[in-house]
């Protein structure tokens, strides 16, 4: 099948709703694709069965909050199609996506890219065994299972989501053994004009805080996981501090009896598709690795492509929906519609995005990690899940003389697993780096290429049904 | 949330049986099978092919496919992604998985 349309919107988050609701309010048709099942990307992520979404409503009212978002896929100009995985935007301009089992493609006028963000992966020592899970799958079981991890938890991490992730548990009912935040403990107050433009988020802040502190959770700045001990799944977890130098002080480790580690070290931006579109990026620690370049109405260094979102630096929802709007008005306003509303709109939400961005600068101030995660590395250590090699393998290759990504992707086949490098580029670029000398955007990460996830073969060749067999 | 069980009290509608391993176990209809394995207590999903490591549900969104299991004789279904049915045979993977029936 093929069609025309005004706008494709890649990812059904909070980006992508809220600029399919924008631009089909000034009169552009939209056609939103999304990998999951239900919208709402991660963070309104909702319970599948009408029974589940009942269930702890008190701490868990994502299907609520979303309600107004979702409204936009009621609208007449909205087209919606869930279980829709892109894997190609070809130069032409026809962007092609599996659905089904079936391939079929459309051409948009413009595009809208809203994929968000994945976990940060850090590796430690004990890392891949069972029952040490991201932040995010934390949420996920909360938000759309109603269940929690496991019966002993310790969150670890780097970020405010830990934080979160931490408190939900604790409003569940779940216990949770401690809370790490790799940062050292440091003084807000000296953040203190960024963190008030935005009092509502910074409430929410300091109410997770104060649950964890209610509910007698030790919370320890300058402390990191440095083992999960176990042998089929987590039994135990080794903690230790930071001194004020960033070195890690193992004299001083502990171990904890814990079930599960909630492991979040941030966001990385999933920018798979903005650079195999061909988009230039650049590389910014703060907004969580490489981003695509945007002008000021968030359209990308290929013309008629945008990305909006956690995609473009992860910064919480807020952002997520301004710049949703932002992009949903401006793309109408390319395709001429609805010129002087579009543009009132897009003034209002650039001047409100200045305000936030003035937090989130204020938020990383308060975040900064320690030097390197790199320590917590030994040889046994695996960097790459997928095709299993450990850090000491990866330091042969780098000793050999692979000190480039595409060099050392070649010789030990990290970062070609199912997963598409989204487990272990980040640390990969960071070994490399280290080996070198060299700053981190000086990195060249592989650009990704068609298709920018595992879709079956058979679906490609378009064998409606047939199995599953993997492309790489 | 009762001690004997992960999953928060509250109705939590239809029940749906299936198999883990061969042994029976109760779900839910809404559930993801990653949900309800944690659910029962169950974090790992599949076993390495190189290192017959055991691994397991680890980013719940699809992206790192460690929560791969066999499903009704289909390895790597991601047990993040994919809702439990009556009936469903849920085994777990090792590497690869049983070969695909053609
Ligand atoms: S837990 Fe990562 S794909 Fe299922």
């Amino acid at each position: 099948m093929t069609a025309t349309i005004d706008i494709a919107i890649i990812g059904a988050g909070p980006a992508g709703l809220a600029a399919a609701r924008q631009a089909a309010r000034h009169g552009a048709s939209v056609l939103i694709l999304d990998d999951n099942a239900l919208p709402g990307g991660q963070y309104y992520r909702q319970a599948a069965s009408p029974a589940l979404r009942q269930i702890a409503r008190d701490v868990f009212d994502e299907s609520e909050r979303a309600a107004p978002l979702l409204e936009a896929l009621r609208d007449a100009r909205v087209r919606y199609l869930p279980e829709a995985t892109v894997f190609a935007l070809f130069p032409d301009g026809v962007l092609a996506y599996v659905r089904n089992g079936q391939t079929e493609s459309v051409t948009p006028r413009s595009v809208i890219v809203a994929t968000g963000a994945t976990e940060r992966p850090v590796p430690f020592p004990g890392w891949t065994l069972p029952g040490v899970i991201g932040a995010g799958a934390a949420q996920n079981l909360m938000k759309s299972q109603r269940v929690v991890p496991g019966c002993c938890i310790l969150v670890a991490g780097n970020g405010p989501l830990a934080l979160l992730a931490a408190a939900n548990l604790v409003r569940l009912g779940a216990s949770v053994v401690e809370v790490l935040e790799a940062a050292q403990s440091r003084s807000p107050w000296r953040h203190i004009s960024g963190l008030v433009r935005e009092p509502a988020i910074l409430l929410r802040g300091i109410g997770y805080r104060t649950t964890l502190l209610r509910h007698g959770v030790p919370f320890r700045d300058g402390h990191v996981v440095v083992e999960a001990l176990g042998r089929d799944r987590v039994e135990a977890a080794r903690v230790a501090p930071i001194n004020a130098d960033g070195v890690i002080d193992h004299n001083r480790a502990r171990v904890l009896t814990v079930d599960t580690v909630v492991a979040s070290f941030g966001l990385v931006p999933a920018v798979e598709i903005t650079r195999a579109l061909g988009c230039e990026h650049r590389y910014d620690a703060g907004k969580g690795g490489w981003t695509p370049l945007r002008g000021p109405d968030l359209q990308t260094t290929k013309d008629g492509v945008y990305a909006a979102g956690e995609c473009s630096g992860a910064a919480g929802v807020e952002k997520a929906l301004l710049e949703g709007e932002l992009a949903g008005a401006a793309v109408a306003l390319r395709l001429g519609y609805d010129a002087a509303e579009a543009s009132v709109t897009m003034r209002r939400v650039q001047a409100r995005l200045a305000r936030l961005e003035r937090f989130r600068a204020a938020i990383e101030a308060l975040y900064v990690p320690p030097s390197s995660f790199s320590a917590l590395l030994t040889d046994d250590t695996i960097v790459c899940r997928c095709e299993e090699v450990t850090c000491a393998e990866a330091q042969r290759r780098l000793d050999d003389g692979a000190t480039e990504l595409n060099s050392l992707k070649a010789v030990t086949r990290m970062s070609m697993g199912r997963c598409q490098g989204l487990n272990c580029l980040p640390t990969l670029a960071r070994l490399v780096a280290e080996r070198t000398g060299r700053p981190l955007a000086d990195i060249e990460l592989p650009r990704p290429r068609p298709p920018m996830r595992p879709v079956s073969l058979a679906s490609i060749v378009a064998e409606p049904g047939a199995g599953d067999v993997e492309s790489r | 949330m009762s001690n004997s069980s992960l999953r928060l009290d509250g109705d939590r509608g239809r029940r749906v049986d299936i198999t883990v391993d061969g042994m029976p176990c109760s779900a839910f209809e809404g559930e993801t099978i990653a949900g309800a394995l944690f659910a029962a207590g169950r974090a790992h999903s599949r076993h390495t092919p190189i290192r017959d490591a055991v691994r397991g549900y680890y980013c719940g969104m699809g992206v790192c496919w460690e929560c791969a299991l066999v499903v009704d004789g289909r390895p790597n279904v991601r047990a993040c992604m994919t809702l439990v049915q009556t009936g469903m045979r849920i085994e777990t993977q090792a590497g690869f998985g049983p070969p695909m029936a053609p």
